[in-house]
């Protein structure tokens, strides 16, 4: 054959080639350096830890993708249900882990160390193996108010539970609103009252009655676990106290910012964790002044610990991309990036007060890292089953507040098959 | 027939570089196999471009597309279920009946759909693991309508019809989430090479390249031979030519089937079934509405579809008139969004029924919303019967017209939809006549090759 022939069959060939290369390189495979992560997060948490994976994914080539719904417990059960679960999963309460651990679904995690304080592991321990791990903290005894509309009845920041009803009291009668609660949350309805139930527990009863009461151990018909049901009800239950009075907490959202700032109505106080950072920073214009503050949940005459609450990591499925994603997560690099998102305080000692981004975070943060003594959220240590039974009667509880005793009878019934 | 004696011609020399066979019998052979390695990534080609587009047709058809609108046709039957319980509640019946026979049904339906949708997206992890999620949110939501019905018609059961709404607006809000990568992935798979129009420039190339070494060959034969010409090899050109109009048509066609059917009629179906499920919505949030004297819904939960949605502004009679006899529509929401893709008279037609229907589903909203009590009812009170009657001018039957106006705008749709997806798959032949026409213009250009060679051999 010639050059010139040689030179076309060659174009043959080429064409041949190209003509069956083109659908192969149409095609392509998914990475295999992929974690999956389903969690609670959406919206802003949902930015904030896409930010703070990004350094990681950048570093290591690997790809973080996020799944997130505020029904996190729910979805999950369906994933694992169909053998689908993801390799992380990032539930708020650490009870719901309860029963997969039970059924071997989790991977250990005893490899990892956290620069924690040893109380902030306890919670994702089972058996004395650690199955799950905070990924981000908050501080749950808090009461978020509107320094303006407080200075109005000239009163100062109450101190204890006596003050605080005096104080709101006081408000009542100068026609102003006192306090904003709202428990509609999707499937996890009732949250924000059961986080009273266990401050007004924790406050006036002390760490022994409210380790038991989360253990199981304690009837919910003990007078102080009633008590601290009263003297939450009394709030919604008084006239003048809460917008909408029951109803209204009954069928609005937890998310009361919105009230907390409106200059002329809405309310002055509204109970919440830490995690509300966010939702009354970004209803503040930027450079305007601040009109929200903080300060502790008031206690009983004597000093008691804080409520904490943490979103805790577990592993159902094992990669090494899994195992680098959690260890990064728990690094101090990550926990400081994750703080300056104003979403999240951390666990980590190591954590510089300097990384929150505002003032009232720092102090937050600041009061986590200081506290003497903290207690993790006692419904999200209860099973799933218990907690759900909580929650529920929480809106029955506002719903009919003269049923109380039935309502703490039934708990105590699911408290019996529950643990 | 001219002599047939062959003309010999020499050419300097060029040093080393590669030159043809010297002699006409080899140029012949050379001839033929080059003919033959230029006809190979024709057929190639061909066979590809007609598998592909035909693959790429019966993927859209017989999966993705079903799998996004099953999606649409979910949300719709489980807000038609919740516009049930919210009803059944208001109307004071909640506590003797429950959320009623039509939440069943649309329980039911909603359920198939899902399910429906999880079997057309089991190849794709992200979107199955999204749909067992929703999947077991429908349990959760039935629970919760469930435990509003042991509650009667007291505060807790309104509070729980609210949490299985907010619950049900999550749910939707997924099912979107997942119907938008659907439409993005179908958006992308109709423009894939395949089945673009532009296939047919590499095809058009290397046939072109072929039909001219065949034209060169006739040539050279021509001056070799001192004939006029070559039957074979003209014949086989002209198949060639033949073959490359047949497959610019078939991709041209292809394609604009595909825009037609998995676009246009897509967005067009997708839209119409948003819009079943914003009527639904509509009368579901104005029953709880009345149900709680107008408190409004929990903050955190991402705003539902309203009727601005569907239509904004809702258009005067008149241009409801105008719209019908194929005049522009001046406003916009989801019935003018489907109305931009189709312009046919059916659709024509039931977008104006359904903008009747919806002018008077205002009116009533507003009469209810005039009459309810304050506080709220939840046993029939004031403008209950404005909500729950089944009469032209009253909340329920201006959402029934306004649904069965849609309806029939989706049945014609997805008439005109199949129809433009099964032209798309029609492969005009050209998967075997392809190959066929090739092995044709083969034969026909080496046998008018060979036959000189022979010829010529003879003749020595």
């Amino acid at each position: 054959m010639t050059g010139i022939g040689r030179s076309r069959s060659a174009f043959g060939a080429l064409l041949l080639v190209v003509a069956g290369c083109v659908p192969v390189a149409c095609s392509t495979g998914e990475s295999t350096r992929v974690v999956h992560v389903l969690g609670t997060w959406e919206d802003a948490e949902k930015r904030a830890f896409e930010d703070v994976v990004a350094p990681f994914e950048k570093d290591t080539g690997i790809d973080v993708r996020f799944q997130g719904t505020r029904d996190v417990a729910a979805v999950l059960a369906g994933r694992v249900d169909e053998g689908d679960p993801p390799e992380i999963a990032v539930l708020s309460s650490p009870g719901d882990l309860l029963h997969y651990a039970k059924t071997n679904k989790l991977a250990p995690l005893d490899w990892i160390r956290p620069g924690y304080a040893p109380e902030w592991l306890a919670p994702g321990r089972v058996n004395g193996r650690q199955l799950a791990v905070v990924l981000k903290a908050a501080l749950k005894s808090t009461i978020w108010y509107n320094p303006a509309k407080l200075a109005r009845v000239s009163e100062p920041i109450p101190t204890t539970w006596a003050q605080l009803q005096s104080t709101t009291a006081k408000l009542r009668a100068a026609g102003i609103t006192p306090w904003c609660m709202g428990l509609a949350s999707s499937t996890t309805s009732g949250w924000p009252g059961t986080d009273w139930i266990e401050d007004l527990v924790l406050a006036r009863s002390g760490s022994d009655i409210y380790d038991a009461w989360a253990r199981g151990e304690l009837s919910w018909r003990a007078p102080e676990i009633r008590a601290a049901w009263q003297a939450w009800g009394a709030l919604p239950g008084t006239p003048d106290t809460v917008p909408g009075g029951s109803i209204g907490t009954l069928l609005t959202g937890f998310d009361k910012s919105a009230e907390v700032l409106d200059p002329r109505g809405g309310c002055v106080f509204d109970h919440q964790g830490s995690f509300m950072a966010g939702n009354y920073d970004a209803r503040t214009a930027p450079g305007a002044p601040r009109d929200y503050d903080t300060f502790a949940f008031p206690g009983f005459g004597t000093p008691s610990p804080r409520e904490v609450a943490g979103d805790v990591a577990a592993m159902f499925h094992e990669t090494p991309a899994a195992r680098q994603l959690l260890t990064y997560l728990t690094g101090t690099p990550a926990q400081e990036r994750w703080v300056q998102s104003g979403n999240a305080l951390s666990p980590d000692r190591n954590v510089s007060p300097d990384a929150y981004r505002d003032e009232v975070t720092r102090r937050l943060g600041t009061a986590l890292a200081t506290a003497p003594a903290i207690r993790f959220d006692a419904s999200d240590l209860m099973p799933t089953t218990m907690r759900s039974a909580f929650q529920r009667a929480v809106s029955a509880y506002v719903s009919a507040p003269a049923d109380l005793d039935r309502i703490l009878d039934d708990l105590d019934r699911v408290r019996a098959t529950a643990y | 027939m001219s002599n047939t004696a062959a003309v010999t011609s020499r050419r300097p020399s060029r040093g080393p570089r590669p030159r043809l066979p010297s002699s006409t019998p080899g140029r012949l052979v050379g001839l033929a196999l080059l003919v033959v390695l230029a006809l190979a990534p024709v057929l190639t080609l061909s066979v590809l471009i007609a598998d592909r587009s035909e693959a790429t047709t019966a993927e859209l058809r017989e999966r993705r597309i079903p799998g996004a609108l099953a999606l649409d046709q979910a949300a719709a039957a489980l807000t038609e279920a919740d516009r049930a319980t919210a009803t059944s509640l208001v109307s004071g019946a909640f506590s003797l009946t429950g959320p009623g026979q039509d939440y069943q049904d649309a329980v039911k339906r909603a359920n198939q759909f899902l399910t429906l949708a999880a079997d057309l997206h089991r190849e794709d992890s992200g979107a199955r693991a999204r749909l067992t999620g929703v999947n077991a949110l429908m349990v959760e939501y039935t629970i919760m309508v469930g435990l509003a019905q042991t509650g009667g018609d007291g505060p807790l059961s309104l509070a729980n019809v609210f949490y299985a709404s907010d619950l049900r607006r999550s749910i939707v809000t997924s099912l979107y989430e997942q119907r938008r990568a659907d439409l993005a992935d179908i958006r992308e798979a109709r423009s894939t090479w395949w089945v673009g129009t532009y296939v047919a420039v590499p095809f058009g190339a290397t046939a072109f390249v072929a039909l001219l070494l065949v034209l060169i060959a006739h040539g050279y034969l021509r001056r070799r031979f001192r004939r006029r010409i070559n039957p074979l090899l003209l014949l086989g050109a002209a198949g060639l030519a033949g073959l490359i109009a047949w497959t610019v048509l078939h991709a041209q066609t292809t394609h604009d089937r595909l825009a037609e059917g998995a676009g246009r009629r897509v967005a067009e179906q997708s839209a119409l079934w948003q819009a079943r499920t914003a009527v639904h919505e509509v009368v579901g949030t104005a029953a709880l509405d009345i149900a709680s004297g107008g408190i409004p819904r929990s903050s955190d939960v991402k705003a539902g579809l309203t009727l601005r949605d569907l239509v904004d502004p809702l258009p005067s009679a008149v241009e409801i008139e105008a719209v019908r006899t194929g005049g522009d529509p001046r406003f916009g929401g989801l019935i003018a969004t489907a109305m931009a893709e189709d312009r046919s008279r059916p659709l024509r037609e039931a977008g104006a029924r359904a903008l009747t229907a919806l002018t008077a589903l205002r009116a009533a909203a507003e009469r209810t919303k005039a009459q309810a009590p304050p506080g709220g009812t939840r046993d029939g009170g004031p403008g209950t019967a404005l909500l729950t009657g089944r009469a032209a001018d009253r909340m329920s039957g201006a959402a029934d017209d306004a649904q069965a106006a849609l309806t029939d705008a989706l049945i014609e749709g997805r008439g005109a939809a199949d129809a433009a997806l099964t032209e798309a798959a029609d492969d005009g032949g050209l998967t075997l006549g392809g190959p066929v026409t090739c092995v044709v213009v083969l034969v026909l250009s080496v046998a008018g090759l060979l036959i000189r060679r022979v010829e010529y051999g003879r003749l020595r």
